[in-house]
C-alpha cells in the first residue's frame, strides 16, 4: 500500500515538473495571461495578415468629381454605343430562335376564327417575317368575313 | 505628265498623313516630371520615396536602439492601405524606402509575406533534396524588432474645371514587443489641375 502512494506521489511530481519545464518562465513584468492571447492569435497568423505583408490593402473611396463623373459617363454611353451592333444580332438570333411556324396551306377553323388570328399574329411572333404576316392577314380578312357572315346568318 | 504629277502629289499626301498618325515613343530620363491627367503618378511616388527615405534614415529611434541593444535594428515591412481616391501601389515607394535603409547599413529587413512563404517553401524542398551540408534549418529566421505600417489619405476639392488633390502619406514605425511608436514620417503632395 505504501508503495503504490509512493508511486503515486512521485508520478504527480514528475508531472508538474514536467509542466513546469514546457512552461517558460515568465519575463519581468509579464502578464500571467499572456498563453490566452498567444493561443488566440497564433491560430490563425497564416491565413489573416501575414500572407499581406508588403502588399496595399485598396481601399479606395469615390471622390466627389463632376467632372470625372461626366468622362465616366461619356465612356460608359461609347461602351454601351459599341455593344449595340452585338446586342442587336442576338436579339435578332433570339427571335428567329422563338419563332412559330405553322402551316398555311392546312384551312384549319382557327384560320377563321379572329381571336385566334390575333394572338397568333402579334408582332413578336410575326414581325420580322413580313410575308408570313401578309398570308396571314389576307386571311384574318377572309375569315372575319365568314364569321360575320355566318354570324349574320345565324 | 499632268496625271504623273498628280499622283506623285496624292503619294506625297498619303505618306504625310501615314507619317503623321504613326505612334512616337521616346525613352526620357526617370526622374523627369511629366504630369499628364493630373493623377497620382511617378513623379508623386519618387518625391514621397525620397522624402521619406531621408525621414526615417534621420531619425533618433536608430540610434536610440543601436545604443540599447547593441546591433542594427531588424524590420519588417507590413501592410500599407490605400485610403485615397485613386489606385496607388505602395511598393514603388516602400521599395526605394527599403532600399535607402539596406544600402545605408542603418538597419536589417526581413522578408515577408508571399515572398516568406516562396522562401519557407523552398527550404521545405531543401530538407528532401539538398546535400545534408548545405541544408537551411527552419527555426533560425531573424525575428523583426520593428513593423512599418502606412496610410495614404486623399482629399480631392472640386469645381467646374477646376480641382485640388491632397495626399497624404503616413508610415509609423512601431516595436514589436511593446507596440510603442518609434517614428512617424509623412509626406504630403498637394496638386492644383486645371483642365
Amino acid at each position: 500500500m505504501k508503495n503504490i502512494i509512493l508511486c503515486i506521489a512521485l508520478l504527480a511530481a514528475s508531472i508538474v515538473v514536467n509542466a513546469q519545464q514546457d512552461s517558460p518562465a515568465l519575463e519581468a513584468d509579464q502578464n500571467p495571461n499572456y498563453k490566452l492571447s498567444q493561443d488566440k492569435y497564433t491560430a490563425n497568423i497564416q491565413a489573416e495578415y501575414s500572407v499581406l505583408q508588403g502588399t496595399t490593402l485598396q481601399e479606395t473611396y469615390k471622390a466627389i468629381d463632376p467632372l470625372e463623373d461626366k468622362r465616366q459617363l461619356k465612356a460608359l454611353k461609347k461602351k454601351y454605343r459599341a455593344q449595340r451592333p452585338y446586342w442587336r444580332q442576338q436579339r435578332r438570333l433570339e427571335r428567329i430562335r422563338n419563332t412559330r411556324y405553322y402551316n398555311y396551306n392546312n384551312y384549319s377553323n382557327r384560320n377563321y376564327h379572329p381571336r385566334y388570328n390575333n394572338y397568333y399574329n402579334r408582332g413578336l411572333y410575326t414581325r420580322h417575317r413580313r410575308n408570313i404576316r401578309n398570308y396571314s392577314f389576307g386571311y384574318n380578312t377572309i375569315g372575319l368575313g365568314l364569321g360575320l357572315l355566318i354570324g349574320s346568318t345565324f | 505628265m499632268k496625271k504623273s504629277i498628280i499622283a506623285i502629289a496624292f503619294c506625297v499626301l498619303g505618306m504625310s498623313l501615314v507619317t503623321s498618325c504613326s505612334r512616337k515613343v521616346t525613352r526620357v530620363a526617370t526622374d523627369a516630371q511629366i504630369d499628364l491627367s493630373g493623377r497620382w503618378n511617378d513623379t508623386d511616388s519618387r518625391l514621397a520615396a525620397e522624402e521619406l527615405s531621408s525621414q526615417i534614415l534621420s531619425g533618433n529611434w536608430i540610434t536610440d536602439f543601436v545604443q540599447e541593444k547593441g546591433k542594427k535594428p531588424v524590420i519588417i515591412v507590413c501592410l500599407v492601405r490605400n485610403k485615397s481616391h485613386e489606385h496607388i501601389e505602395s511598393e514603388t515607394f516602400i521599395k526605394d524606402i527599403e532600399k535607402a535603409l539596406i544600402s545605408k547599413q542603418k538597419a536589417r529587413i526581413v522578408q515577408g509575406g508571399k515572398m516568406r512563404e516562396e522562401l519557407r517553401a523552398e527550404r521545405a524542398d531543401q530538407q528532401n533534396n539538398s546535400s545534408v551540408s548545405t541544408v537551411k534549418k527552419f527555426g533560425l529566421e531573424t525575428g523583426a524588432d520593428y513593423m512599418l505600417q502606412g496610410n495614404i489619405n486623399s482629399i480631392v476639392d472640386a469645381h467646374k474645371k477646376q480641382k485640388v488633390v491632397y495626399y497624404q502619406i503616413d508610415l509609423e514605425l512601431t516595436h514589436l514587443q511593446t507596440n510603442e511608436k518609434v517614428w512617424i514620417g509623412d509626406k504630403k503632395i498637394k496638386k492644383f489641375v486645371k483642365n
